[in-house]
C-alpha cells in the first residue's frame, strides 16, 4: 500500500524536475493570468466598488481559465516523448500515474495562485488578507477540486484530434459545483459572512471533491488501457 | 390571448418537427447502410413510421 | 409489422392523441391560462430525457463490467435522443417561460442544469466522433457517461443553492385530475418514442460498425 504513494511522489518529483529546467511555462502561465485579470478591468471598466464586489468570481474564472491551459500540458508532455505508455510500463498500480499528476497540478495551481491572490487584491482593490484563513480553506478546496477532475479529462483528452477545445467542453460543465462553491464562499468571506452562506459553500465543495476523487481514481485505470 | 397560441403553436410545432427531421435522419443513414452492405431492401423494410 | 415498428406507431398515435387533447379538446388551465397547454409537452419530454441519459450511465457501466461493444453502441444511441430531448426541453420551456414569466431566460437550477447537459452529452458524442478504433472509443464513452452522471445532480444542487426561481417540480401528484393524466399520457407516449427511436438508431449503428469493421479500406 506504502507503494502506490511512493511510485507517484517519484512521478511527481519528476515532473517538478523538468518544469524547472525550463521555466518558460510556468512565466507563460502567469503572464496569461495577469491578462486576463487585465481584460475583465478592460470589460467592466475602472469602477472600484463594482470590481471589488466581483474579485471573487474574477479570479476564480482567471484561475479555471489559466488552469484549463496548463492541464493540457499534464500529459501532453509525456505524449510528445512516448511517455505515458512508458510509465504505464512500471510494475504497481497506474493509480500512481493519476496521484502523481494530480500533485503536480495541485503544486503549479498553488504556485499560480501565491501570484494571483496578491494581485486580484491590488488591481481590485479588496482586502484578502483580513480573511486569510477562511479564503485559505476555500483556495485549497477549490483547487483540490478543480485538478482531481482537470487531471482526469486531461489523461481522457490527450489522445484526441482537437483536444484543446475538448478539454474545456468536459471539463467546464462538471467544474459548476466548484466554481459556484468557490466564489460563493469567497464573496460571502469577503463580505463577513452576514448570512451564513459559507459553511453551506464550503460543504458543498468538500464533497464534490471527495466523490469526483474517490469515482476518478477508481476509474483511471480504464482511461489508460490500450 | 392570440399571441399565446403563437407560442403553443411553436411549441408543438417544434416537437412534431424534429421526431419527424429525427426519423428522416436515420431512415436516410440506414439507406446508406444498407447500400454499403450489399444488401439493398433491407432498410426500406426496416423503416416504420415517417 | 415486427414489435419495434409496432412500438414506433402506437408511440406516434399516443403523441398525436395527446396533441389534439392538449390543443383542441382540453379546457385552458384557470391560473395560467392557455400557456399551460405547452405543459403537456415539455413537462413529459423533460422526464423522457432524464429516463435516455440514465440509460446511457447504466449502458455505460454494463460496458465497463462485460465489455462488449453492444452496450457502448445502446449507451451512445440513448445519448443521441436524450441530446435532442435535451434541446427540445430548453426550447419548449423558454417558449413556456416568455409568455409566463415575462422573459425568455431564467437563471433556475432546473434550465440552467438542463442546458448544462446539452455540452456534457455534445462532449460524449464528440468524443465518439474522434476516435477510430471501436473499443478505446468505447472505453472513454463509457467513462464520460459514467463521470457525467455523477456530476450531473451535485450540478443541480449547486445550481439550487446558488439561485432558485422556477415553480416547484410538476409532478402527477401536484397537478390535480385532468392534468396529471396528460403529463401520465405524455410520459408515455415520448418514452414509447424514446425507446423507439434508440433501439433504431441501435440497429443502425450496429450495423454501420459490421460495416466498419468488415471493410476499414473502404472508407
Amino acid at each position: 500500500m506504502s507503494a502506490l504513494p511512493r511510485r507517484a511522489a517519484a512521478i511527481l518529483w519528476k515532473d517538478i524536475l523538468s518544469e524547472t529546467r525550463t521555466r518558460q511555462g510556468f512565466t507563460a502561465m502567469l503572464s496569461f493570468a495577469a491578462l486576463v485579470l487585465f481584460m475583465f478591468s478592460f470589460a467592466i471598466g475602472v469602477d472600484n466598488d463594482l470590481l471589488g464586489r466581483l474579485a471573487g468570481g474574477l479570479l476564480w474564472v482567471a484561475i479555471v481559465f489559466t488552469g484549463t491551459l496548463s492541464l493540457g500540458r499534464t500529459f501532453q508532455n509525456e505524449e510528445l516523448a512516448g511517455g505515458t505508455r512508458l510509465l504505464r510500463l512500471y510494475p504497481g498500480d497506474v493509480r500512481a500515474i493519476y496521484l502523481g499528476k494530480l500533485a503536480g497540478n495541485l503544486v503549479v495551481l498553488a504556485a499560480l495562485e501565491i501570484v494571483l491572490f496578491p494581485a486580484a487584491a491590488i488591481l481590485y482593490q479588496v482586502d484578502f488578507a483580513a480573511q486569510a484563513g477562511p479564503l485559505l480553506l476555500v483556495a485549497v478546496l477549490g483547487t483540490f477540486g478543480f485538478s482531481v477532475i482537470g487531471t482526469f479529462f486531461s489523461a481522457l483528452t490527450v489522445h484526441l484530434r482537437a483536444r484543446e477545445l475538448l478539454l474545456p467542453l468536459l471539463l467546464f460543465p462538471a467544474l459548476v459545483p466548484v466554481v459556484l462553491g468557490s466564489v460563493g464562499a469567497t464573496e460571502a468571506f469577503l463580505a463577513g459572512d452576514p448570512l451564513g452562506r459559507a459553511g453551506g459553500w464550503l460543504r458543498l465543495l468538500a464533497s464534490y471533491d471527495v466523490i469526483l476523487f474517490v469515482v476518478c481514481l477508481w476509474i483511471f485505470p480504464v482511461v489508460l488501457e490500450e | 390571448m392570440n399571441e399565446h397560441w403563437l407560442f403553443i403553436g411553436a411549441g408543438y410545432g417544434i416537437t412534431w418537427a424534429s421526431l419527424c427531421w429525427y426519423l428522416l435522419r436515420l431512415r436516410r443513414r440506414e439507406r446508406m447502410a444498407a447500400a454499403a452492405s450489399g444488401r439493398g431492401g433491407e432498410g426500406a423494410r426496416a423503416g416504420g413510421p415517417g | 409489422m415486427n414489435k419495434l415498428t409496432m412500438l414506433g406507431w402506437v408511440s406516434i398515435a399516443l403523441i398525436a392523441a395527446g396533441s389534439v387533447l392538449g390543443l383542441a379538446v382540453l379546457p385552458a388551465d384557470a391560473l395560467q391560462g392557455e400557456v399551460s397547454r405547452l405543459l403537456y409537452v415539455h413537462v413529459p419530454v423533460a422526464w423522457v430525457m432524464m429516463l435516455a441519459f440514465f440509460v446511457v450511465f447504466l449502458m455505460s457501466i454494463l460496458y465497463l463490467v462485460q465489455r462488449r461493444l453492444k452496450w457502448d453502441l445502446l449507451a451512445a444511441s440513448a445519448a443521441e435522443v436524450g441530446l435532442m430531448g435535451a434541446i427540445l426541453t430548453l426550447v419548449l420551456g423558454t417558449l413556456w417561460g416568455r409568455p409566463t414569466w415575462g422573459i425568455w431566460w431564467a437563471w433556475d437550477p432546473r434550465i440552467t442544469t438542463t442546458a448544462l447537459l446539452v455540452p456534457i452529452y455534445a462532449g460524449y458524442l464528440v468524443v465518439r466522433s474522434m476516435s477510430e478504433d471501436p473499443d478505446q472509443r468505447a472505453r472513454w464513452a463509457a467513462v464520460i457517461g459514467l463521470i457525467a452522471f455523477v456530476q450531473v445532480p451535485i450540478v443541480y444542487l449547486s445550481v439550487f443553492w446558488w439561485r432558485s426561481l422556477h415553480q416547484p417540480p410538476s409532478s402527477p401528484q401536484s397537478m390535480w385530475g385532468v392534468y396529471g393524466l396528460m403529463l401520465m399520457l405524455g410520459f408515455f407516449a415520448y418514452a414509447g418514442a424514446f425507446a423507439y427511436l434508440w433501439l433504431r438508431r441501435y440497429r443502425l449503428a450496429a450495423t454501420e460498425l459490421e460495416l466498419e469493421l468488415s471493410g476499414p479500406e473502404e472508407g
